[in-house]
């Protein structure tokens, strides 16, 4: 997959082309669509009655913004790129736009948001564009600022594209340094491409207990990564195969479990052989 | 110069009960006034559940439906002028200003 962070800086990447074609294409306004539905799910307890003031960090066109709008939030959407701002104001959403870069801290009054979300923005902040910007102090400075921007008890989700295991540990240490609690949901960790992650940040504690939400995988929900200790024990191996039966029964499993559509059913034929004079 | 546009918009009583301890209501008041508009009478505001719906809207208003599409802010502390254009305020600011 090509990675747009590596090509320029977002506010020159995203000139008036670019961001024509990335408001315009269906594929991408669906999967921005589904994400921003999830991240609304991840930021939780949504009663439904009161609407929330939400922050969208990275609001682009406003595709996630359009969500919100339907869910009836109110909200504030800041970007670096001039050209997607613009059309984000052509097509004429509720929320309130403002240009900033995140990189330079979240310049609103403390306490101010019930709530963050933010759609395939944080990998670019592990970039240095330019010899003045080090990817440590600005992700430092955005999750300090963030912190503040957000009120006790709130949340904060940010669906994005990490390069690397690496890149996620980078990104979680400054949220943590900058005192936020919570962890890493995977969503169908075993697909290569519907694999999402979402990093849930808690600023504060809300009273009760939080806990992690789970992450959706085809068959169920499986648990979080979260920083909970990975037992060592190892359990024996299972995958000894006796039979062509066994060994499809396997291959179908795993595809289930990569959420493939259309794996046949198992039944009593499978794995039998025709007869012959087919 | 400056330009103020109204957006009308729903009016949700509950969403501004809500909102207004977070809001520096001092602040508001001579952000409006500095716009040429003295709506807002009081000079404080105890308690937001004893006022009457007439104050509720006239929040609603100034707080979601204003938009000022052409201005700048003037940063209290540095005196750096932010420019508003479109209704979007400019807060990039050059890696020597940070």
């Amino acid at each position: 997959m090509s990675r747009p962070e590596h090509i320029a800086p977002p506010e020159i990447f995203y000139n008036d082309s670019e961001a024509g074609k990335y408001t315009s294409n269906t594929r991408v306004q669906q999967i921005q669509a589904e994400m921003t539905y999830r991240a609304l799910e991840l930021l939780g307890d949504n009663d439904g009655q009161t609407p929330k003031f939400l922050l969208d960090i990275g609001c682009g066109s406003g595709l996630s913004g359009e969500i919100l709008d339907e869910e009836g939030h109110y909200w504030l959407g800041c970007d670096i790129s001039p050209s997607m701002l613009s059309i984000a104001l052509e097509r004429d959403l509720e929320g309130d736009l403002m240009l900033s870069d995140i990189g330079s801290g979240v310049h609103v009054r403390a306490g101010s948001f019930d709530g963050a979300i933010s759609i395939s923005v944080l990998q670019w902040l592990c970039n240095a564009d330019s010899t003045s910007a080090n990817p440590g102090s600005r992700l430092m400075r955005f999750f300090n600022s963030l912190y503040a921007a957000l009120s006790r008890g709130s949340r904060a989700v940010f669906q994005f594209y990490p390069e690397s295991d690496d890149q996620v540990g980078f990104i979680m240490g400054f949220a943590q340094k900058a005192g936020f609690s919570g962890g890493l949901v995977v969503d169908y960790p075993n697909s290569r491409k519907a694999k999402k992650f979402y990093l849930c940040l808690f600023a504060g504690v809300s009273g009760k207990e939080v806990q992690m939400p789970a992450a959706k995988t085809e068959t169920g929900t499986v648990s979080n990564v979260g920083r909970q200790s990975q037992s060592t024990h190892r359990p024996p191996r299972t995958n000894i195969k006796h039979s062509a039966k066994d060994h499809i029964n396997h291959k179908k499993h795993l595809q289930r479990q990569k959420g493939k559509q259309g794996v046949p059913l198992d039944s009593k034929y499978t794995g039998r052989k025709r007869r012959d004079g087919f | 110069m400056c330009r103020i546009e109204i957006r009308e918009q729903e009016f949700n009583a509950d969403f501004i009960r809500a909102f207004f301890p977070k809001l520096d209501y001092g602040v508001l008041k001579s952000t409006l006034e500095s716009l040429g508009d003295d709506s807002l009478k009081l000079d404080s505001v105890e308690d937001i559940d004893g006022q009457p719906e007439d104050f509720l809207r006239l929040l609603h208003k100034v707080l979601l439906e204003m938009d000022v599409t052409q201005g700048e802010m003037t940063c209290g502390n540095c005196q750096h002028k932010y420019q508003i254009n479109e209704g979007i305020p400019n807060m990039l600011l050059g890696a020597d200003e940070i």
